[in-house]
């Protein structure tokens, strides 16, 4: 099949989205799945066959978001409501949005998240835990909590010296 | 303008502390929160005001613990219950803020109620909690239910308040996201920056002149 002449495309907008907590590694079907559903929970089949969404790149504690022109409002409301992706507590946070990748991609360059981290032992409520150290005072704690592992999203001003 | 979120809980009743909370606010747009439970402090250039939450069905008991509370400078909330129950709330002297109208019965909080709230100054809370956390009839439920009170609130002015009620900084969300959010049930970019204001009108009300010299 011949491919459509590029004046004769729907026009199309990238969303830049940020996912908290950076560590997670999620896969970009799963992401989409998850995004899928809260779009249609919120506005239906009708207008997320119109969107035309899709995840084209998903890594670095970054993804993009791919949807037709003017739809990209709807898309951004629906990022907000996705709370959890494969059983993982998740929030997704939008940045920007773009006529193309290459912008976007440019702009993760040019401002990282989360920048360096460090994985150091830490004390929390006088227990040795595991943590995530990160630029500035940010510091994700990896204590034992009754049933499994608990995350706690600290300063380090409340760590223990 | 201050831009405050009106409800948060902090470690341990959630899994982020206060300090990380207020981190995260900053970044997000606010410059101050109400943690329930908490103290209040001013973290990271953000102002933590000190929130209390009453939840009781006798209106006894909510009038002699705001009595017990009105020392502090505490916001205090209440948990809006059945129609009487509310009417007489707003007749409650020192309560700032009516919260969980949408757990309610939809004729709980009427015309009346809401011309009553405009004259005492008493806040409605709009909690984004459910809005971004509920799927199917139950959201649709609480959308159809902040949809009326916008209604309201447009024609008779009274103050409203946002909150994510979020227990964790996973569950905060920017102050332009709380602006889309609040589009889903036709509130607008003026009444959301409104909203985000009250707490700061509620901190330093307007008071008659006074002459200091």
């Amino acid at each position: 099949m011949k491919p459509r002449p590029p004046t004769m495309r729907d026009k199309r907008r990238y969303v830049l989205v940020r996912i908290d907590p950076p560590f997670l590694e999620i896969d970009s079907r799963d992401l989409y799945l998850a995004i899928l559903d809260s779009f249609t929970s919120l506005f239906g089949d009708q207008h997320a066959s119109e969107a035309q969404m899709a995840v084209v790149d998903c890594r670095n504690g970054h993804a993009i978001v791919r949807c037709i022109r003017g739809q990209e409002g709807l898309v951004e409301k629906a990022l907000i409501t996705v709370n959890t992706v494969n059983a993982q507590r998740v929030a997704l946070r939008t940045r920007a949005t773009s006529g193309t990748m290459h912008s976007l991609k440019m702009r993760i360059i040019r401002q990282p998240y989360p920048g360096a981290t460090e994985e150091r032992k830490a004390i929390f409520a006088g227990n040795l835990c595991v943590a995530n150290h990160y630029q500035g005072q940010k510091v994700d704690v990896f204590a034992k909590g009754f049933k499994n592992q608990e995350l706690l999203f600290l300063t380090h001003r409340d760590l223990e010296e | 303008m201050i831009t405050t979120d009106a409800s948060i809980h902090s470690y341990p009743e959630g899994d982020s502390s206060i300090g990380r909370m207020a981190l995260t606010a900053r970044e997000f747009g606010f410059d101050s929160l109400v943690a329930i439970d908490g103290k209040e402090d001013e973290i990271f250039d953000v102002r933590i005001l000190r929130g209390v939450v009453l939840a009781s069905e006798r209106i006894q008991d909510i009038i002699g613990q705001i009595r017990k509370e009105r020392q502090g400078n505490a916001i205090i909330l209440v948990n809006a219950g059945d129609y009487s129950f509310n009417r007489s709330l707003l007749h409650v002297k020192g309560l700032h803020i009516i919260r969980h109208i949408h757990k309610t019965h939809k004729k709980s909080f009427d015309h009346i109620m809401a011309r009553m709230a405009a004259e005492r100054s008493i806040a409605i809370d709009i909690d984004l909690h459910p809005v971004i956390y509920l799927r199917g009839s139950p959201r649709q439920k609480v959308l159809q239910r902040y949809c009326d009170l916008v209604r309201l609130q447009s024609r008779f002015e009274f103050p409203m308040t946002l909150s994510s009620n979020a227990f964790s900084i996973l569950e905060q969300r920017t102050a332009r996201d709380m602006e889309m959010i609040c589009s889903l049930f036709g509130m607008e970019g003026g009444q959301v920056k409104e909203a985000l204001a009250t707490i700061g009108k509620i901190c330093s009300p307007r008071r008659p002149v006074q002459v200091v010299e």
